[in-house]
Parts: C-alpha cells; structure tokens; sequence
C-alpha cells in the first residue's frame, strides 16, 4: 500500500512538468513534423495539405537553401576551431595565479550578458565603412588604409565579420567551461611530471589535454550547435545581405515562416537543421567521449 | 391615494428609464501603430479636435513595437479585438489581411469631398484590392533624387537661379556623378557623386522607379513585371558602373539609413530614395542647400510611390467613429502640412499637395505625383523583394553583370505567383 502511495507520489509530483513539456515542447514537436509533410500558406491556405515528401525533395533544388547551407558551415567551419583555440588559450591564462586575472577574468566574461542584437548594432558601427572605429584606427592611427574594407558588405569579409562578433559574444563562456575544467584536474599530477622532468609544453599535451577532454566535448557540442544556428547578429548587422553572402539556415527558415508564410516549408527546413544538429553531436559524443574509468 | 402614488411612481420611473436611455453613450476608439508613429505625429491633437465634434468618443492609445503580419493575423482570425483603427507599414500587408476577409473597405465613405477621384491615385490604387478600398494611404512617399544645390553649383550644374538642371538621361546623369565625384591623391572617393539606397526595404522599389522613368511602365510587353527591356539594362548598367568607377556608393547594401547619412554628413551630393528625406537632411544641412530633382524623365513619366496604410478590421468595435476619425482628422489639411513641413510625408489627398505647389520642394513632387504609380498586389510579394534584392545587390559587388542580374530574376522569380 505505502509503496503504491508513495508511486502515487512520484506522478504527482513530476505530472506538473510532463504537461509543461507536453503543451511548450512535445506538442509544437509534433506539429512542427507534420507540417513539414505539408503546404501550407498561412495566408492564403485554409489548412494544411499533405503533400508527402514535397518538401523535403525541394529543399535541395532550392538554390537559396543550399547557399544558406553552404554559408552556415562556412560559418561553422571558421567558428568552431577558433572559439576551442582561444578560449582554451585564455582559460590556460587565467587558470595563472599571475597579478590582475581576475580583473581580465571579468572583462572576457562581460560580453556574456551583452544581447546579441545589441552588440550587433554596436559592431555595425564599429565596422561601418566611413565612420566605423576599426577603419578609422587601421587609416589614421596605425597607416594602413589599405587594410580598410566595407566590412559587412563585402562577400570576402561580411560572413567573417559576423564569425568575429560571435567569437566575441560566446568566448567567454567557453573559457568558463575550459576554466572549471582546468581547476578539477589535481594540482599533484603536475607536481609529480615537474618532478620527474617534464616542461610546461609536456605538461600541458601529457595532462592538461587528456584531463579537458569532458571540457573540450561539451564545448565542441555547444559551439557547433551555436554555430548552426546562428541568427542574432546576421538579422541585426546584414539581414542576410549584402546580396545572399550572409544568409544562413535559420533566417531562411524565419523568411520561409514569417516573411513569405510558408509554414511547411520553413518546418522542413526547421527539421532540417534540428536533425544536423543532432547528428553532429552524436558523433563529436562518440569521437571525443571520456574513458570509463 | 394608493393608486395615486402608484402612478406618480410609475412616471417617475419612465421618465428615469427614458433619461438614462436618451444620456449620451460614451463610446471608445482604439488605435494603435508602431511606438515611433505615436511620438512622431500629433495623433493627441487630433484626437482632440475629433472629441469637439464627437464628445461622446474617448480614444485609447496602443503602441506597439515591430509591427508583423502575423500576431494580428491571429488575434483578428479569432475575432479579437485590438483595436478600431491600425496603422501599418505597408498596403500589401493589407493584402494579406484582406485574403482572410478581415477588413472593412471604406467605399461606403469615399463620396463628396472624400470621393476616389479627390486622391492620388498612385496611393489609392496601392490601398485598393479587387476594386475596393480596403486602408486609407498615410505617410507616403515618392522615389526622386535628393541633391545638393551647392555642390551642383561647384560642379556647373545649376542654371542662372542656382537650381540644378536635371539630367535628361541616364548619359547625363553619369556625367553629372563624375563632375560631383571627389577622389584625394589615391584615387579614395572622398564625396560620392550619388548614394542609392539599393537596402532590402527599398530595393524593388529603387529599381522600379528607374524602370518608370526610363519607360513609363513597370510592365514589359508581355505585360509581366519589367525584368528584360533594354531600359532595365541600361539602368543595371549604368548602377554597376557608378559602383566601379567610385562614383556611387554602396552604404545602403549594409544599412538602409546609408544614403541619407551619407547626405547629412556631407559624403555624397545626390541621394536616390524617397522624396521626404528632402526635410530630414535638410534639418542637418540648410533646406535651402537642397532640391528635388527628378530621375531622368520622371517629369514626363512618372516614378513609383508607398505609402504606410490605416486598417479598420472587422473586430473594430466602433467602424462608424473609426472611418469618421480617419478622414476627418488624419486626412485633414492641417495634419496633412503638419507632416509635410516635419517629416515631408503626404497623405492621399490631392488638394493638400496641390495647395503647397508655391513651395519649389512640392511644387516639383506635385508635378512627378501626375504619372506615379504604386506597385501591384502580387501573392509572392515578399519574394519577388528577396529575389531582386538579392540579385541586384550581388551585381553591386561586381559578382555578376547586368545581364546574369536580369537572367537570374526571371528565372527564380519564373514559379512566383505575381498576380493578386
């Protein structure tokens, strides 16, 4: 009887949150899969037809979709190995007991509570082409003009400005992960490779690596994932211009939804980068897992 | 005596039921429109003045941040009620409403001094779906040049009186952008001849102005919208060489505010947007620094115009009140100069423009209004924009010529549903 109260219990207690997940995720998860099978105009359609397939077959005949898909893993590509490289080089400098850590600690951390929208209207003006700072620093203070660019309107330079201010925005918090990291591996392992000759570049290939490999997986599935689906600073700073240089995944997606009302279509594509999502960590999961110990 | 009291009740209680159903009802009118509409136009005023012919009527204000089709979509599908009066961005966002059956049309009200023929007929065409008139035009605008007179002066483009000759064609004009072009020793464009606004906003509305005034058209000889006439060409072209040579800047391609900053800061000489930016640069540079030029033979053939637009929807609480406010305080001649003087926004009327023309800005708008015409409704609207802008903007930066530009627009835009 006690037992058969105390499951009683249990589902009371967790039924709260089944139906909050239920209403806010499962069933917009489910409707979402449907629609995607369908065509649907959310003007101009009463409801929704199934159509199969359709979509799914259009996407890859869609040449805006695949310059979308092409620009959001050149995105990935660039962002991904650069975000591991410096915030793991600046969480190896902070995890330094050297004078001032904490005072910088504070400055890599503050982007972190910046909105992305904000900071894109910022850096759009940093990076304006006649009165941005950065183009005025490069002409008049450092001599080299010839550096200067129209940075977001350039196809060479616009998707790389927006990796810039991404790596800006999430740098931090992946130095905080690295940082706990680095703090939870024993302060004796190094005592004892000091000990027995090892140098600082041995030190850190031998055992700080191998140590951060939890660290080094959560944040290669958060970036990757981050980099997916970036959004914020390409709406705010170039709405996928200049021309389509910038357009990426998830402003296709929002376009198809919200600006043309082709809500089967734009679920395709919602799914489409849900399910590359998903596959991309699955495998970085299974690369880079930690050993049993 | 009873009976006496019971009928001395009675009358009392009659009169008191009659009183109270002939007392003036208060009635409320709602609006509502983009937070920036609200600090920008006397919308209190007006109200005001409606209340001392209407005392009965209280108004409420609702502002809203980024107006989108869809929550009202929404909200009025459901028969909720938001407000009796939306002010929004554009008519074709009126389409989308009225595919739906969600708007009351106003030909019940355009009679005597409100008749159609009273209107601009370029803003009440952008305002008319299946021959009906479904918003009432506000804040609309023209595309023309905006251009420095004292610059055209230094250059010898300005006649005996020191207004600017306008170019005839579109040779002309490229020759007016070399002589108002300024390069330093390294050959950097220090003041651009012309800054274009070429912005996902503006852009079909840019490239269509051109089409108009070169042609007196939009529509090819097919009757499609014009993307293969040899003007469209000639009007790629002379773009993408304005962009080569340094003569016009590419400021719009990042942000649609680029051209008139580029006018206020004094980095370039001619704008090519719409007309009402004549009063915002002139309040930076000296309005006497500034004229309206037409695009070459847009006197002779007119250009494109938009306008934002005042809904009522079917969940309107007072339709009658609602009509009423919008003709006659928001299409009233003071509100109309109001926003010609501040902002140089028209309304749909054309006495309130005629009634300006001793003004050279106006007198000059008034004379292109004649042959402007407003873009068609079309069910891919919002695709066409995306795919002409992303076209045009991809010759910009020298991707492609103008002749891959106009193949590349008919061929996506080959599927689209242009019609309404």
């Amino acid at each position: 009887m006690s037992k058969k109260i105390s499951t009683l219990t249990s589902w009371l207690f967790i039924t709260p949150s089944l139906l909050i997940i239920g209403t806010f995720l499962l069933y917009p998860l489910v409707s979402s899969i449907y629609l995607s099978f369908t065509n649907y105009n959310f003007v101009y359609s009463n409801k929704p037809e199934f159509t199969g397939f359709e979509n799914f077959k259009n996407l890859f005949s869609d040449s805006y979709f695949i310059i979308a898909l092409r620009n959001t893993f050149y995105y990935t590509l660039v962002f991904f190995p650069l975000i591991i490289l410096f915030s793991f080089l600046l969480a190896l400098l902070l995890n330094s007991k050297t004078k001032g850590t904490g005072f910088f600690q504070s400055t890599i951390l503050l982007p972190i509570v910046v909105p992305l929208s904000l900071a894109g209207v910022m850096f759009t003006w940093i990076l304006a082409k006649d009165f941005g700072i950065l183009n005025y620093l490069l002409d008049n203070i450092l001599k080299l003009p010839q550096l200067t660019h129209f940075w977001l309107a350039e196809k060479e330079t616009a998707l790389n400005s927006l990796v810039a201010v991404g790596l800006w925005k999430y740098v931090g918090f992946c130095v905080i992960l690295f940082l706990s990291g680095l703090k939870s591996i024993p302060g004796d392992i190094y005592e004892s490779a000091k000990v027995d000759g090892a140098n600082p570049l041995q030190r850190l290939i031998y055992i700080t690596i191998p140590n951060l490999r939890s660290s080094f997986l959560l944040v290669a599935i958060w970036s990757i994932i981050q980099a997916i689906k970036v959004y914020d600073q390409v709406v705010v700073m170039t709405k996928g211009g200049p021309g389509d240089s910038t357009l990426v995944l998830y402003l296709y997606a929002w376009k198809n939804a919200f600006v043309y009302f082709d809500m089967g279509y734009a679920q395709t594509i919602a799914l489409f980068i849900g399910a590359l999502a998903f596959i991309i960590s699955v495998i970085f999961n299974l690369v880079l897992k930690p050993e049993r110990k | 005596m009873f009976k006496k009291y019971m009928i001395i009740l009675l009358v009392i209680g009659l009169l008191g039921i009659s009183m109270t159903a002939l007392a003036v009802e208060k009635k409320e009118l709602k609006i509502t429109a983009e937070a920036w509409y609200f600090n920008k136009y006397p919308l209190e005023k007006a109200a005001e003045l409606f209340i001392k012919d209407h005392p009965e009527v209280t108004f409420i204000w609702s502002k809203a941040g980024d107006f989108e089709v869809a929550p009202l979509m929404l909200a009025w599908s459901r028969d909720n009620y938001i407000a009796d009066i939306a002010i929004v961005a554009t008519p074709s966002e009126a389409v989308s409403f009225q595919a739906k059956g969600l708007l009351v049309d106003f030909e019940d009200v355009l009679k005597g001094e409100y008749a159609k023929d009273k209107w601009l007929k370029g803003f009440l065409d952008d305002c008319t779906i299946d021959g009906k008139v479904y918003a009432i035009p506000t804040d609309a605008e023209i595309m023309t040049l905006v251009a420095r007179k004292d610059y055209a002066t230094e250059a010898g483009l300005t006649d005996e009186n020191g207004n600017i000759i306008p170019p005839r064609t579109l040779n002309d004009f490229y020759n007016y952008l070399k002589k108002l072009t300024i390069k330093d020793e390294s050959g950097k464009t220090v003041r651009y001849g012309m800054d274009v606004n070429w912005s996902n906003e503006y852009m079909i509305y840019t490239y269509f102005s051109g089409i108009q005034a070169l042609r007196g058209t939009i529509y090819d000889e097919d009757n499609n919208l014009d993307f293969s006439s040899k003007e469209a060409l000639e009007l790629l072209s002379f773009w993408q060489r304005g962009v080569k040579e340094g003569l016009i800047s590419t400021s719009s391609l990042v942000d649609h505010s680029g051209p008139r900053n580029s006018m206020k800061s004094g980095l370039a000489a001619v704008m090519w947007e719409d007309h009402a930016r004549v009063i915002e640069i002139g309040t930076v540079v000296g309005q006497d620094k500034l004229q309206i030029v037409p695009i070459p033979d847009a006197l002779t053939n007119g250009t494109v115009s938009y306008c934002m637009s005042l809904m009522i929807p079917k969940t309107a609480q007072n339709e009658e009140l609602a009509k009423a406010f919008v003709l006659e305080q928001l299409n009233a001649d003071w509100f109309a100069h109001y926003l010609m003087d501040n902002w140089g926004k028209l309304l749909g009327m054309k006495r309130q423009v005629e009634s300006r023309t001793d003004i050279p800005i106006w007198k000059t708008v008034s004379e292109i209004l004649e042959k402007t015409v407003s873009l068609p409704h079309m069910v891919d609207h919002a695709r066409l924009v995306d795919i002409v802008t992303t076209e045009i903007q991809n010759m910009l930066k020298l991707e492609q010529t103008p002749e891959e530009t106009l193949a590349g627009i008919r061929q996506k835009s080959s599927k689209l549903n242009l019609i309404n």
